[in-house]
């Protein structure tokens, strides 16, 4: 089986990839210029914290997952995500 | 262009794109100061996803740092994001032309060694990095710059980690961080995401054709070619 610590950094690359793609068809002129940006943008300001969602799901025995702080990061990277998503700008 | 020049020497120079990216954006292309800052935040997160996953992949991260530091960097952030618009803007451009120098400084300082400032007691570190982690979250929060200033002497001289460890760990944080005040900044309509795509390309371009620059480019010359840039950078943000 393989290390799953090891699919992060191609799964961070593909997010980061995917979010530029969607940048780059929101300037294009085309009429789903708007919705692609929105994709990109979440995208993008969500790609950081697939590290912290990773870890926690992959490992959460791990001893940072032991520490009070971590959770809250968690859920404050959630709140920031679900925020986004239901308000993002056009 | 803004994203290639700042790519290439920030790369070339191990210092973060935010600090040439935002006064090119502001100086060059008439960007308002806060847009400038706002859309450097944005680029700074894709510029982190880049360099993070690269270093993930080398195992040089060390997360436990980076999860303990974080909520004091991003409390720092989120305040001086929503501070920035209460504050005139001479006065965030002084700041910024303030970091410029330091930016400018750092590069001669780093040529005197590994140096360090080392607390003797492992608990007294941790409370130090943690109290001095907000810092560098409002660096971000309120001139857009990356942790080259503030994070990475915080994991390098508090904490005592490894130089290349302290740069791992801290292109991870900068993403986190720079993602929420960027979200702060895009709410409020200051930040340019048309621009994004163009300006990520050409800094990962930049960055990707940086180890070519430094070939045919001795480092003095670019260090003295940013150094004196910094300099006329921060007096034309204070001047205007």
């Amino acid at each position: 089986m393989s290390d799953p610590s090891r699919s992060l950094p191609f799964l961070l690359r593909a997010t980061g990839l995917a979010a530029l793609v969607g940048l780059g068809a929101g300037a294009a002129p085309w009429e789903d210029a708007a919705l692609a940006a929105r994709i990109g943008l979440i995208l993008l300001l969500a790609a950081p914290w697939l590290v912290v969602v990773w870890s926690a799901a992959t490992d959460p025995g791990d001893a940072v997952w032991r520490r009070p702080l971590s959770i809250v990061l968690l859920l404050a990277a959630s709140a920031l995500v679900l925020v986004t998503l239901w308000t993002g700008r056009d | 262009m803004a994203g290639l020049v700042a790519g290439m020497v920030g790369a070339a120079l191990g210092i973060g794109g935010g600090v040439i990216l935002v006064p090119i954006l502001h100086l060059g292309f008439g960007f308002a100061l806060a847009d400038a800052v706002g859309t450097s935040l944005l680029v700074i997160v894709g510029t982190s996803i880049a360099g993070a996953a690269g270093y993930l992949d080398r195992d040089l991260v060390m997360l436990d740092v980076a999860l303990e530091l974080q909520v004091g960097s991003m409390l720092g952030a989120v305040a001086a994001a929503l501070a920035a618009p209460l504050l005139p803007e001479r006065v965030v451009a002084a700041v910024f032309a303030a970091a410029m120098v330091a930016a400018a400084l750092t590069l001669w300082l780093r040529r005197g060694g590994e140096g360090g400032f080392f607390l003797p007691e492992e608990g007294a570190r941790r409370w130090t990095a943690r109290l001095l982690a907000p810092a560098g979250g409002a660096a971000a929060g309120l001139l857009g710059i990356g942790g080259g200033l503030v994070q990475v002497p915080i994991l390098r001289l508090i904490l005592g980690l490894e130089m290349r460890r302290s740069v791992a760990t801290s292109t991870l944080m900068v993403g986190w961080t720079a993602s929420v005040a960027g979200w702060i900044y895009l709410q409020r309509g200051a930040a340019a995401p048309e621009a994004l795509p163009w300006v990520l390309a050409g800094i990962l371009l930049g960055a990707a054709l940086a180890p070519g620059l430094t070939v045919w480019m001795p480092r003095r010359l670019l260090e003295l070619g940013f150094s004196a840039a910094a300099l006329y950078g921060a007096y034309r943000m204070v001047l205007g």
